[in-house]
């Protein structure tokens, strides 16, 4: 009877241990052991194992140089500009006035509509010849010829992080807000009480609740932009010269596109490195759940 | 009817089968002598059952033959502009058959191949796919194909299927063997507004001079017009090597010692010309035109000219009547002569998935007849290739097609073959280039550079080719 019950315990959870083996450790795998070979769908009888050349050639490949780099602004802009402007919204939302649920409800549209819809809203935006921004820009006087917003090298890359921003800014007032709304409306009573302004009530009161949330919303959308394809190959797929290309769209267009499975999972490889030595790091520095252990 | 004909073919075989061993033709020598003494109990025993076993292989044949085989056909270009007469010929052949059905899915162009090179990874391709011929050799060199050299060379009606384009097909694969058939044909034109042009008292242009004159006269920058819109997409260099070949009048891809023709000095003297033209005769925002955003610049007049094939003549004529714009041959070239790289051909193939090849074939030769043929050029305005249809009224109506075969017809008229059977064309085209080209639009590279690096990738991978 003892025997039994030592056993089922592990018997029961087979399922599920066999699951996430077919689903996430077998592919993970697969990319790392793919990540050794050539593989080339227009070359079928010369993928074999290279070993480390695909990381040899990613490092002197200046694409790669370029997309990093487009990557890094990306993610640090991007999640910076929308936990600023997600927390502002959501301090603001927080407060009770008139038509405050239409309003939430309006704020919220954005992270509900697919990246390629947005995309396509974005891109009838930006258009230089019968775009609205460029009218609207023309007739306030700001500019007096049609820019390309996503076709210029100067304009294209930060085009992007607005129509993203646009997009992004509702998933942390949503978070924020949720967790605003947990702080106990007593402490802020008690704050004024100590003749605490806006920004004390907001140091002393709001961020120590909301730290646990700022710190995973944060990590999270910093793992998605890293991650983001579709606003940016729906807009300017990486171009013009590159001048958008992150990581990811690199490593989507060399293995969607042109069939390079073996570099193509490289990229991914060394990817996911930065992405884990970046969580890792980030949730060390932040101290990210100490609270919950003490 | 073709049906009724394999139900006969197959009940004559059958028949056949049930004659020859009942005689012993077919059989071993065993039963050769069996049927030699036929005054024996034993060889009349075996010929009773061996009438009996092909009796029930015929009934198994004729039950199999009703059995409903369901086929996946995949179109590589759906839209607006193709995809309803799909719709109606494959609702057609479905009706004029009792056991093949066949379900149609289209796939946008953008990730047509993505999705075609995914499926063939992962052994899920469809039955039978449309596919543009620069993919062919890559699906050859995955041996992913069905071999229709037996299906063709079978068929009465492949006489009538242009001879030209299935040699290009050959091309494809080293060994020379029939992997897919061209139904239809776009040939590369120049498209003009015939309107914007009238207004402006611009003349049509017949020569390369009088093109970049044109576009010059036609900008109105300030008004929204633009004498010229190019592509700056992954299918920039595609249109790119149309009109370099048409304004060189440059025969050969490759000279002969298998250097690629590509950066010749009149294709750099063209590229200098036509990199003038951006951002000032072109918008800014064509560096990284798509297709839709050409055809978008050019229908809604914000674009007089744009280089296409006569794929896009469905579009302009949803939205412009005909007295608004025509589709003309490029000028004539350097040496006096129109040099043509063969457009964009589509055509059909049978992945080796497929359990029913047969009933695949059935389908194919379907959308080949003239019928069909006929009906799917005239919708989509491209040059049928089974020959029948080219003496058929709408073609001589329809001016873009008649244009393109007005050239091809032309004595001055030379063919340039492009490389597609190169498992790496692909790549240079789309992948490697396109971002070269907007480097150079935009002074970061330059012209030689930009031609030079194209014509040396294109000269390694043909020595390549050949070593193989």
């Amino acid at each position: 009877m003892r025997k039994k019950s030592r056993y089922i315990p592990y018997l029961l959870m087979m399922p599920t241990l066999a699951l996430l083996c077919w689903l996430l450790i077998y592919p993970v795998g697969n990319v790392f052991f793919t990540s050794f070979r050539q593989e080339m769908l227009n070359r079928p009888k010369q993928n074999a194992f290279i070993g480390m050349d695909n990381y040899i050639r990613i490092f002197s490949d200046p694409v790669f140089w370029e997309a990093l780099w487009n990557s890094f602004r990306w993610v640090v802009s991007e999640v910076l500009l929308q936990m600023v402007f997600g927390l502002g919204l959501a301090l603001i939302l927080k407060e009770r006035f008139r038509g405050c649920g239409i309003f939430r409800a309006i704020l919220f549209l954005p992270w509900a509509l697919s990246g390629v819809l947005v995309s396509l809203l974005w891109a009838m935006m930006y258009y230089e010849n019968v775009g609205v921004l460029n009218d609207l820009l023309q007739k306030l006087g700001i500019i007096s010829k049609a820019v390309a917003w996503t076709g210029n090298k100067n304009t294209a890359f930060w085009s992007l992080v607005i129509a993203e921003l646009w997009r992004g800014i509702p998933f942390f007032s949503i978070m924020l807000l949720a967790s605003l709304q947990t702080v106990p409306e007593e402490l802020y009573e008690a704050c004024r009480a100590d003749g605490g302004g806006a920004l004390a009530r907001l140091r002393y009161v709001s961020f120590p609740y909301i730290k646990e949330t700022l710190v995973l919303t944060t990590l999270l959308r910093t793992i998605w932009e890293f991650n983001s394809v579709d606003l940016i190959l729906n807009l300017t797929g990486g171009g013009p010269v590159h001048k958008t290309t992150t990581l990811a769209v690199y490593l989507a267009n060399t293995a969607r596109r042109d069939g390079n499975f073996g570099y193509g999972s490289a990229l991914a490889v060394i990817s996911f490195m930065i992405l884990l030595v970046l969580a890792a790091s980030y949730l060390k520095l932040s101290g990210f759940g100490k609270e919950d252990s003490l | 009817m073709k049906k009724q004909a394999g139900k006969l073919a197959g009940m004559a075989a059958a028949v056949l089968s049930a004659a020859l061993l009942a005689t012993g033709c077919g059989g071993s020598q065993e039963s050769g002598s069996a049927a030699q003494s036929d005054t024996t109990a034993a060889a009349s025993t075996d010929a009773v059952s061996a009438a009996a076993e092909t009796e029930s292989e015929a009934a198994e044949t004729e039950e199999a033959s009703q059995e409903v085989v369901t086929l996946t056909f995949w179109d590589e270009n759906a839209g607006e502009s193709r995809t309803p007469y799909y719709e109606e010929l494959i609702r057609r052949f479905n009706e004029s058959q009792d056991h093949i059905v066949v379900e149609y899915e289209g796939i946008p162009s953008s990730s047509a191949k993505e999705k075609y090179d995914v499926a063939i990874a992962t052994d899920t391709t469809p039955d039978i796919g449309h596919c543009n011929a620069a993919w062919g050799s890559n699906w050859v060199a995955q041996e992913c194909l069905v071999n229709l050299d037996d299906y063709f060379a079978a068929w009465d009606g492949s006489k009538d299927i242009n001879e030209n384009y299935v040699r290009l097909n050959r091309e494809l694969d080293p060994e020379g063997r029939l992997f897919m058939i061209t139904d239809t044909v776009s040939s590369p034109l120049m498209w003009v507004r015939t309107d914007i042009l009238k207004e402006k008292g611009v003349e049509i242009p017949t020569t390369w001079d009088e093109f970049f004159d044109a576009a010059q006269k036609l900008t109105d920058a300030a008004n929204g017009l633009y004498g010229f819109a190019f592509r700056g997409d992954s299918s920039s260099c595609v249109e790119l090597q149309h009109v370099l070949y048409a304004y060189s009048g440059i025969e050969d891809y490759f000279d002969d010692q298998g250097v690629c023709t590509i950066n010749a000095p009149e294709h750099v003297e063209f590229m200098e010309r036509y990199k003038a033209l951006y951002n000032t005769c072109t918008a800014e925002s064509d560096i990284t035109n798509g297709y839709k955003e050409m055809v978008a610049a050019f229908d809604s007049g914000s674009a007089a000219m744009i280089f296409h094939n006569t794929g896009s003549a469905s579009e302009h004529a949803a939205v412009l009547s005909p007295d608004q714009y025509q589709a003309v041959a490029f000028p004539i070239s350097k040496t006096g002569t129109y040099s043509y790289t063969a457009g964009s051909q589509g055509g059909f193939c049978i992945f080796d998935t497929c359990e029913y090849p047969d009933e695949a074939w059935e389908f194919i030769q379907y959308m080949l007849s003239e019928d069909a043929n006929s009906y799917w050029n005239q919708s989509i305005g491209q040059i049928p290739m089974n020959n029948k249809v080219l003496e058929e009224a709408w073609v001589d109506e329809s001016q873009c097609t008649r244009e393109a075969l007005n050239i091809l017809a032309s004595d001055k008229c030379h063919l340039v073959s492009q490389p597609k059977y190169l498992p790496d064309y692909s790549t240079i085209m789309n992948t490697n280039n396109p971002p070269n080209f907007q480097a150079m639009l935009l002074d970061e590279m330059s012209v030689q550079e930009f031609l030079d690096q194209w014509a040396n990738q294109m000269t390694e991978a043909y020595k390549e080719y050949q070593n193989q």
